[in-house]
């Protein structure tokens, strides 16, 4: 099988993700937060080791500022309906995932949402336009998952700092393949996927959110502390962390965040763009085919195509049942993206996404496969 | 030997200021509160020794751990008493 879907999530990890799941899972499952016995201390322990690798990471001050989440749309949730209320006006672009397009228009709150060109990039200074008196979140997707654009964040960051707009990044594409640094950025907030470019298990994610910002909590519960008070604590993590923390995960994902330090987020984005390079020039070469998204050294490991004169889910299973490559047809859950990128009236694309382990043989026979099928269209 | 309990909020933050205090120091412990303190429910401590207790306050405001109370624990006839700090 050749997993060509890393977007949707990382297929291989790091031999130590696999241990540290495994050894805690077994030896050391304990409550983190919950009582004081050794075990108990040590699970908390370990799910603060994790903090801090995310924190060194992305240029976090203070680990405690980190809350993780079971994905990135637990996190989007917490953040989109966290901040709200007092200046309920959102701006969202248009190359956003339903993760941050739907909470934003459950949570009722009047939003803008400013479009990107044909190729999903955005212009900053049409986000800065759409600023309104009321206006209290910008929300920007960093990746697109549909074609692996890349947004400028900072500038973006820059222009909400200026306004005194809240900044929420949804880093779900980009965390572990592009540097990202909350501060020079000016983020208050990102939400990120563990189980993607970080390298950590499935069902892990988290929210930064910066010093002194308070969110209003959308699940509240035991969180090990303040116990005796009716409310939610006004600190982090636990504000937003409660109920039992899926310890070994999380701790397998620091893992994972270690090892991506260790080899470098500028080495994978280079090997990633190398990749696509790869796949987009010799696709390139296939009659029939369509590509969408700009050239990939603008971008991430994510390519978007069509065939002419096939469904995007039709080529996407032909792959996966005559060829073994596994990638993603369809909508990719980003129907504002797909009407972007004018592939909505299509049903969506074929979409390669690509990751540190993703080898040039798997783009060659990922190529050569895309050619047989277009030869008998 | 004396010792002081610095109570933070969160087992996080006792974990972060563990992490800390041990670049300075060879003994901190993260603990659980004892219960007769006040503090009800569940609450985290970093055990520390007492002539340490100006250095954690120096990495505290250093770093921004915001410290709820701190007490001096010390044995009288066989028992663990407590004083506010």
């Amino acid at each position: 099988m050749i997993y060509l879907d890393t977007a949707a999530t990382s297929h291989k990890k790091p031999a130590q993700v696999y241990h540290t799941l495994d050894v805690l899972t077994r030896k050391h499952s304990a409550n983190a937060g919950r009582g004081a016995s050794t075990l108990s201390l040590a699970a908390a322990n370990y799910i603060y080791e994790a903090a801090e690798q995310a924190a060194l990471l992305f240029h976090i001050n203070a680990p405690e500022n980190i809350a993780f989440t079971s994905n990135t749309t637990l996190a989007l949730n917490m953040a989109i309906k966290g901040c709200t209320k007092k200046k309920p006006h959102v701006i969202m672009t248009s190359m956003e995932h339903n993760s941050v397009a739907r909470p934003v228009y459950a949570c009722g709150a009047p939003y803008t949402i400013v479009r990107a060109d044909r190729e999903g990039y955005m212009n900053p200074a049409d986000i800065a336009r759409a600023i309104r008196p009321d206006t209290g979140l910008i929300v920007a997707n960093h990746a697109s998952n549909v074609c692996g654009s890349l947004q400028d964040i900072a500038a973006i960051g820059e222009i909400a700092h200026k306004q005194g707009v809240l900044f929420l990044v949804d880093s779900a594409q980009s965390a572990g393949v592009v540097p990202i640094d909350v501060e020079t950025m000016h983020i208050d907030m990102l939400a990120f996927a563990g189980h993607k470019s970080l390298m950590g298990p499935l069902g892990t994610g988290g929210l930064y959110v910066r010093e002194s910002l308070l969110l209003d909590t959308i699940i509240e519960g035991g969180s090990g502390s303040s116990s005796e008070s009716r409310e939610q604590p006004d600190f982090m993590p636990d504000r937003l962390v409660s109920g039992t923390a899926n310890m070994p995960a999380i701790a397998a994902l620091g893992e994972g965040i270690r090892f991506v330090r260790r080899t470098g987020v500028e080495t994978i984005l280079e090997h990633e763009r190398a990749l696509a390079r790869r796949f987009v020039d010799g696709a390139r070469e296939i009659p029939g085919l369509i590509l969408y998204g700009g050239e990939p050294e603008r971008g991430v490991g994510v390519v978007s195509l069509n065939v002419k004169g096939k469904s995007c889910v039709e080529v996407a299973q032909e792959l996966d049942k005559t060829y073994q490559i596994a990638v993603r047809g369809g909508l990719h859950c980003a129907p504002l993206a797909h009407e972007t990128l004018g592939t909505l009236k299509h049903g969506g694309t074929v979409r390669f996404s690509f990751g540190y382990y993703t080898t040039r043989a798997e783009i060659d026979r990922a190529l050569f496969a895309l050619n047989k099928i277009c030869k008998h269209v | 030997m004396e010792y002081a309990l610095i109570v933070f909020g969160s087992v996080t933050v006792a974990n972060r200021a563990k992490k800390l205090m041990r670049r300075y120091t060879d003994f901190a412990d993260v603990v659980q509160l004892p219960p007769d303190l006040g503090i009800r429910g569940c609450s985290y401590c970093l055990r520390i020794r007492l002539r340490d207790f100006g250095l954690m306050r120096q990495v505290a405001d250093e770093y921004g751990l915001r410290i709820k109370a701190a007490y001096a624990e010390r044995e009288f006839d066989g028992q663990k008493v407590y004083e506010a700090i």
